[in-house]
């Protein structure tokens, strides 16, 4: 109890938080849109992604338990996941994704093996809440297949599943961001050779 | 003399790491813990983490050295990649040793900026120059770091009639000319620079400090 009642607390700390940060952006960013074309409420503020502290708790997080997953064959957090699914439904595609790994992976007994669980946990949720209306367009099959192909890959790993699943956290991390924000600098578009 | 069995296990290479400068990356690792170990030949492979197969590193296949380039295998800079090495001696091969992943754009050090100063009468103006990735554009020119990610200069001065340990923080910004004014003449003063990441809350090693007298 008293572990979720500091989750509550800390939770709405990062919407104040966020919302304090963010107001001034906004209100920056107001006249510039039109040229997305995802659905509206599926953007995450850029801000979000620009915190280093969590950015490097997630990263560290992952890098732990990725240390004691030595299936380099299976991964979770990939390309399939996006197999047949149109850009403008993959923010919406990795919100779920997210609410799943929050619910069933990082507040499970899982949360005391590693370090900064909870603060991971606690921030990726606060995503998902921003994206609360946040919908699909179209038709959602694909969708929920993709979903249930990880889902059933994380079950078949068994123990090792949820390992797998913290150690790709950095994934998640990164794959979230560039599926609901405007693209960062990465030197995305630098392919192989 | 060992059996086979111990003799794999004992010329298995350790530590196996990578190590990445500007997306200039090696794979490294430690010899066995024989003595004989010394003389073994090594193995790489190397693949992106979820692929089933791994893949030769030709370059890197029954070598004496304990260092392989990995740069072009790697390049794709935010997929995570993993890459093993084993030992071979006497006609025994250890097991594989594995690293941990490695994804390049969220690992690799970033070097600090080529500084160069010109000083006038009061005043000495830095040129600063992001480190290169070894990926070249089409016409064959490098690219920078600054293209991979949001990069902020840092500049420092030490005043040399001050403590030679004594750094000054003049500059953080984005600006690859920048002028630091109001100076001594007739005072030396030396220009060290750093680069620092944001978003990942990194900074690189200091330059090599450029000196000037005024």
């Amino acid at each position: 109890m008293a572990s979720l009642q500091t989750l509550s607390k800390s939770f709405s700390g990062w919407v104040f938080f966020c919302c304090c940060c963010c107001l001034p952006l906004l209100t920056n960013s107001l006249p510039l849109k039109g040229a997305s074309p995802a659905h509206p409420d599926c953007r995450l503020r850029k801000i979000n992604f620009q915190q280093p502290y969590i950015r490097n708790r997630t990263y560290t997080l992952a890098k732990t338990a990725s240390a004691s997953d030595k299936d380099t064959d299976n991964r979770l957090i990939g390309q399939q996941l996006f197999v047949n699914i149109r850009e403008n439904n993959r923010c919406y595609l990795m919100k779920r994704v997210v609410e799943f790994i929050v619910k069933d992976v990082l507040l499970t007994e899982v949360k005391n093996q590693y370090p900064y669980v909870e603060e991971v946990a606690q921030f990726l949720a606060s995503l998902t809440s921003e994206l609360s209306s946040c919908k699909f367009s179209g038709k959602k099959d694909h969708i929920e297949k993709n979903l249930e192909q990880m889902k059933n890959k994380m079950e078949e790993l068994g123990e090792n599943g949820k390992t797998k699943a913290i150690g790709e956290l950095d994934l998640l991390f990164d794959y979230m961001e560039n599926a609901c924000t405007d693209a960062p600098k990465k030197g995305g578009s630098k392919k192989k050779n | 003399v060992l059996e086979n069995q111990d003799l794999q296990d004992s010329i298995k290479p350790q530590k196996v790491e990578f190590h990445s400068l500007n997306f200039n990356t090696t794979l490294r690792w430690q010899p066995g813990w024989a003595r004989e170990a010394r003389d073994a030949l090594y193995f790489v492979q190397y693949k992106v983490y979820g692929q089933s197969t791994w893949q030769n590193k030709d370059d890197c296949w029954g070598i004496r050295s304990r260092v392989c380039d990995l740069t072009r295998e790697t390049s794709d800079i935010q997929e995570p990649y993993y890459g093993r090495v084993r030992a071979a001696l006497a006609g025994v091969h250890s097991k594989w040793s594995l690293s941990c992943r490695f994804t390049p754009w969220r690992e690799t050090m970033i070097g600090p900026p080529m500084v160069t100063v010109v000083n006038s009468n009061k005043s000495i103006t830095v040129k600063l120059q992001a480190p290169r990735s070894p990926y070249e554009r089409k016409k064959g020119s490098k690219i920078t770091m600054t293209n991979y990610y949001d990069l902020l200069y840092q500049v420092f001065i030490i005043n040399n009639l001050l403590d030679e340990q004594h750094r000054v923080l003049v500059y953080e910004g984005k600006d690859k000319v920048i002028k630091i004014q109001d100076l001594r003449p007739g005072v030396s003063y030396c220009v060290v620079a750093k680069t620092y990441v944001p978003m990942l809350d990194r900074s690189s090693a200091y330059s090599s400090r450029q000196c000037t007298v005024l």
